[in-house]
């Protein structure tokens, strides 16, 4: 029973590096990973080819503009400040995540040295969610340096007293621990849970445990969005009154 | 068999049963306390309904993270234990 996607292997590429040898392994994970990516893209570009500005506008698009106006409206009431500098990443992250955990479901077979693989999300290997943890980690430090200076951000580790230095750094480590550790767990237990109901009751129970993981992948990613959010507020530190003017003006304005 | 070996296979299975069993006891009752506080309020309060759902939610992922530390301790020990291929390893010599 393969637990992980990045048991199973496509192919290995070797070589050398500082008189070492390398092998990087192309399995499920990669391939996963830039498949959903590829598709998000070609499905984006193509849609937004034929966007307008104009009253009259296609479904399709309605339907974009929705998803943008739920994240914009979450960011907004989440951080307090303007969402244009956060749309792009918390929204990427939220489709990816979102597509991911939805495709857990599609039963693709791949073949790979003469068996047949199926299909695994790479939300459900513990690298992809380290990865995105590690990318929602470090853009907490590069919006709080940009917000309150190089130098000053790092005073936020000495407070309220400088013998807190040590459990500060703890407490930001286990943050991107338990981001990375939740989303992982959720989805693998999940698509565990299946083969094993599977294999001891093949006829009505594994739909319906499929249809509770389906409940958990699309609440997983608002939660590590929301996650995320809350992190990059506090490493920004309190919005100050004029922001919270300027954002209450344009709230105002749009309605 | 090796009688060692057979001792780490029932300490494994015993510690991965109560690590889930307990594990999961502890966020089933908060989250039933978070769930009930929030209904509670919901009908107080019906305008709030939607920001307290939503912070339902974050709130039940936070506690439901800590029962999946347990099952991922838990799957540990049955799948990928270190001290039981350390005996395997052992007995192969």
């Amino acid at each position: 029973m393969k637990i992980s996607p990045d048991e199973i292997v496509f192919f290995k590429i070797p070589f050398v590096l500082f008189g070492r040898e390398i092998t990087i392994d192309i399995n499920m994970t990669l391939v996963g990973t830039w498949g959903i990516i590829l598709l998000l893209f070609i499905f984006f570009k193509c849609l937004t080819k034929k966007f307008n500005y104009s009253f009259e506008l296609s479904p399709l698009q309605n339907g974009i503009e929705v998803i943008v106006k739920f994240v914009r409206d979450q960011i907004e009431s989440m951080m307090g400040r303007k969402a244009d500098a956060f749309i792009p990443l918390i929204g990427s992250l939220f489709i990816f995540i979102l597509v991911s955990n939805w495709t857990a479901l599609l039963p693709i077979p791949f073949f790979v040295d003469g068996d047949v693989e199926w299909y695994m999300p790479p939300t459900s290997s513990i690298s992809t969610t380290a990865a995105l943890s590690l990318i929602v980690m470090c853009s907490v430090m590069t919006y709080g340096m940009e917000k309150v200076g190089f130098f000053r951000y790092f005073k936020r580790f000495f407070e309220p007293v400088i013998f807190l230095f040590p459990l500060n750094i703890l407490s930001e480590i286990s943050n991107a621990v338990s981001l990375a550790i939740r989303l992982y767990g959720n989805i693998m237990s999940g698509g565990l849970l299946v083969t094993i109901i599977f294999a001891l009751a093949p006829i009505v129970l594994p739909g319906l445990v499929n249809i509770y993981g389906l409940l958990a992948g699309t609440i997983q990613p608002y939660i590590f969005s929301v996650l995320a959010m809350v992190y990059i507020s506090a490493g920004m530190g309190d919005p100050s009154e004029s922001e919270e003017e300027e954002l209450m003006s344009l709230q105002a304005a749009r309605i | 068999m090796d009688m060692g070996l057979v001792w780490i296979a029932v300490a494994s299975v015993l510690g991965a049963s109560f690590a889930v069993g307990f594990g999961g006891l502890g966020p089933a009752l908060a989250e039933g306390g978070a769930v009930k506080q929030t209904l509670a309020s919901m009908a107080q309060q019906p305008d709030e309904a939607s920001s307290l759902r939503s912070t339902l939610f974050v709130s039940l992922a936070m506690l439901e993270s800590t029962a999946i530390y347990a099952l991922l301790v838990g799957m540990i020990l049955i799948f990928s234990n270190p001290f039981w291929n350390y005996g395997v390893a052992q007995l192969a010599k």
